[in-house]
């Protein structure tokens, strides 16, 4: 199409209402003031004559031509070329949402129809996005492709588009890409694109982790949740196992929060984690995942007392599989603990605690009767409910701390529990009395402390169970539509029609920059 | 221009407030720093041939021996001197600046009369009924009978048109002898430099100057918006400008920073600003404004 066609030549003719009004345009006011002295600081052109007419003419001509700008620019586009169609369909669960009347999947449904209709003579692929797989190329009908599509599964999380649409933007003529997908799909791509409106956006909210952990052989399990939500606020999660409900608790969501819960529950019952109130999309608002059982903890004890209290409470512990020294040591440890120095070397263990002995690599101090009272980081994991207000300490000896590690239990003569990492990795916990040394066998704290260490030489472990039911990925719970783009036609850099749009906005601009613009306006 | 003779009517039983001496060569009312004829006593000095002898204060004699004579301050009259603005500018208005201006002037004029004071009235930049000069001085009097006078005067002053030599035309109105007071009533919108040199001249030839600033609401907040052609009184200059709220702030922000330079311009010689705002009564503006500036009691 050229300028000189009818209709852009009729477009032209508006220019004749501006020139009218320009010529036409009413004289300002004249009002007569006492003196334009106090007028003058506030700028305005000072003349005689009635009106300035080299800035009007100026201004006539620069609207004039950016008219015309305006009017080649539209004539001269290039007429759309029939081009491939990719269409990406995003299937994951999150297009189960619901807008309005309708789920964005069957909106997406409809503007796939929409987009294919526009396009009669394109070559048209159909994408999935859960899984990522092309699910009909262009040997398929559109009629097949859309009752595909219509038929498709909903659910699962999106997969990895990258390569597939990397794939068919690398040709020499890119196809255009349209998006039916809530998500923002890969950038960077090098064609077209183009992204119908799916709906506004959602209020929704959704669990997106969900793992249970025995904490010992007794039934207690620890629950971790993670929440995520599109807006901020308060959300009630709860627990439950079957009809039963094992507690709630309110995070503070913004964007995202997790908890950490205890609660008690034998192994294998399966535990409902809920959150309370309704949203957008309701299937990320309920998990459900099965209590694993407990892991034990191979431990062997290297004592000369095998009666001691060491030994009673390893013993006593449900999770603990004991050996003592003289028994067999299991393949791998989980724990060991040193109360004597052995013969040869110290088998291999992920934690190794050593109770008022030297060892290779941690050596006490002499033993010193004068120990003074005792303070302890109360935040120790290792110490939780473990209280050593007066404890009687008859003799013990100092622990210097190595490099990384951590002083847990301090007196006036130095360290007495050092925490620390060895170079092989494996934890070290060592003390500067043994149990008999101090009447620690005789508290509760014993059997806690002891707790805490096996504890502590669980959580080196994977955490058993199979993965949660109905966890939804981040990315499906917090899913938004991105904003919404018309199909245009891509004109090529420097073509005719980028010079024409820039001409007419450069003469606007200077237009408006001309002295006496408002006044024009006016 | 239109006079209120029903406001002259009322001003009988004001005057105005005098420096410490009058040099009027009139008899009045007002303490002169001369001695000779009059009430309150000044000095002794010896007796010279000539003096009169009812003066010799002969109780002094008795006790002294020696012949002093009495000196006593003379009652001069005071000398005013009205200078009043009656350019282009002034004829702008509801009611007219130049009315409200003569008024004034006529106003301050018979109070000054009333007390056998000498007033020389005087307009400038004016442009007379009967096609008279555009600078003219105006009648002058020392009673009541050159009200009438006065009032004729003025009642042919129109506003005139082009630009005056305010300072020239004060300075010839003034004569050669200094006032005991004068008045400039205008609404001084000229150049900050011609502005200076105006009030010096004020200032030089009175020993209680005084401005009476008129300006109406026209030039403290004028109701304008859109597009106007401005158009100067006096000059006939255009201006054309946009006037939008923004601008109007900004204008109302000049209005102020420029009678501040007026007010510290007359600060600075010695003269008295009394504004006076063209829409204020001027009962309220004599009574009140002028009694408080001490201007009249």
């Amino acid at each position: 199409m050229t300028i000189g066609a009818p209709i852009w030549l009729a477009l032209a003719v508006l220019a004749l209402p501006i020139i009218f009004a320009f010529l036409r345009q009413p004289a300002p006011r004249p009002v007569v003031v006492a003196s334009l002295l106090l007028y003058k600081a506030l700028g305005g052109a000072e003349s005689r004559r009635r009106r300035p007419p080299r800035d009007e003419l100026l201004a006539l001509a620069l609207m004039l031509c950016a008219l015309l700008a305006v009017i080649a620019a539209l004539a001269l586009r290039p007429d759309p070329a029939p081009r491939d169609l990719v269409v990406v369909l995003d299937n994951s669960a999150s297009m189960n949402a619901t807008v309005g009347d309708q789920t964005r999947f069957e909106r997406a449904i409809e503007a796939l129809e929409s987009a294919l209709a526009a396009r009669p003579d394109s070559a048209v692929t159909l994408i999935a996005t859960a899984p990522a797989r092309i699910v009909a190329d262009e040997s398929v009908s559109r009629a097949a492709l859309l009752e595909w599509a219509r038929t498709m599964e909903v659910s699962g999380n999106d997969g990895d588009l990258a390569p597939l649409l990397s794939a068919a933007c690398a040709v020499d003529e890119p196809p255009e890409v349209v998006f039916l997908s809530d998500g923002p799909g890969p950038a960077g791509l090098d064609c077209l694109e183009t992204r119908p409106d799916l709906g506004p956006p959602l209020r929704n909210r959704g669990i997106t982790e969900f793992r249970l952990r025995a904490v010992d052989g007794l039934g207690l399990v620890e629950a971790w949740v993670e929440v995520q939500s599109t807006a901020a606020g308060p959300v009630v999660v709860v627990l439950s196992a079957g009809e039963d409900e094992l507690g709630r608790v309110t995070l503070a969501v913004d964007p995202a929060a997790e908890g950490r819960f205890r609660l008690m529950a034998r192994a294998g019952r399966q535990i409902t984690a809920r959150l309370d109130g309704v949203d957008d999309w309701a299937d990320d608002d309920i998990v459900h995942a099965v209590v694993p059982p407990a892991l034990r903890v191979q431990t062997h004890l290297l004592t000369s007392n095998p009666t001691g209290y060491m030994a009673a409470a390893l013993g006593a512990h449900p999770l603990v599989d004991l050996s003592i020294e003289g028994q067999a040591v299991p393949g791998e440890l989980d724990l060991l603990v040193v109360e004597s120095i052995p013969d040869g070397p110290l088998p291999a263990a992920d934690h190794v605690v050593v109770l008022g002995v030297s060892v290779p690599g941690v050596p006490v101090g002499p033993a010193s009767t004068d120990v003074g009272p005792l303070q302890w980081a109360e935040a120790e994991p290792l110490l939780r409910h473990v209280d050593l207000e007066r404890l009687h300490v008859r003799q013990a000896r100092v622990v210097p701390a190595p490099d990384g590690g951590t002083i847990v239990v301090w007196s006036p003569i130095g360290p007495l529990m050092v925490r620390s990492q060895a170079l092989d990795g494996s934890q070290w916990l060592s003390t500067g009395f043994q149990i008999g040394e101090t009447d620690l066998g005789l508290r509760v704290g014993m059997a806690n402390w002891v707790a805490n260490i096996v504890l502590w030489s669980q959580q080196a472990d994977e955490v058993p169970g199979g993965d949660p039911d109905g966890v939804r990925s981040p990315r499906q719970t917090t899913a938004q539509p991105p904003a919404t783009t018309e199909s245009l036609s891509e004109a090529p850099s420097g073509s005719p029609v980028i010079w024409a749009v820039g001409v007419a906005s450069m003469c606007l601009v200077v237009e408006l920059f001309l002295p006496g613009a408002a006044r024009r306006r006016t | 221009m239109q006079v209120d003779q029903a406001l002259l009517n009322r001003l009988h039983r004001l005057r105005l407030v005098a420096p410490a001496f009058a040099s009027g060569h009139r008899y009045g009312e007002r303490r002169a720093r001369a001695t000779g004829h009059g009430m309150e006593f000044a000095d002794y000095r010896h007796y010279q041939a000539g003096d009169d002898l009812r003066r010799v204060d002969w109780n002094a004699w008795t006790r002294l021996g020696a012949v002093l004579v009495r000196l006593f301050h003379e009652d001069r009259n005071l000398r005013i001197h009205i200078h009043l603005d009656a350019s282009g500018s002034m004829g702008l208005g509801s009611p007219r600046r130049i009315d409200f201006a003569g008024n004034l002037a006529l106003a301050l004029a018979a109070i000054g009369l009333v007390q056998r004071d000498t007033v020389r009235l005087g307009c400038f930049g004016a442009a007379t009924r009967d096609g008279g000069g555009s600078d003219m001085s105006l009648v002058s009097g020392h009673d009541l009978r050159a009200l009438g006078g006065m009032m004729q005067a003025l009642g042919r002053v129109e506003p005139g048109t082009g630009t005056i030599d305010m300072r020239r035309a004060i300075l010839g109105h003034a004569g050669r002898r200094r006032a005991d007071r004068s008045f400039l009533i205008s609404d001084l919108l000229v150049e900050e430099s011609d502005m200076r040199r105006v009030i010096r001249a004020l200032a030089a030839t009175s020993s209680r100057p005084a401005l009476l600033h008129v300006l109406g609401p026209e030039e403290r907040n004028p109701d304008l918006m859109g597009t106007v052609e401005l158009v100067d009184a006096e000059t006939g200059d255009h201006r054309f400008i946009e006037i939008t709220p923004s601008l109007r702030e900004a204008y109302v922000e000049h209005v102020t920073e420029w009678l501040a330079t007026v007010q510290r311009l007359c600060a600075g010689y010695g003269v008295q600003y009394l504004p006076a705002p063209s829409d204020e009564p001027l009962d309220d503006l004599i009574t009140q404004t002028l009694r408080r500036a001490a201007v009249v009691e």
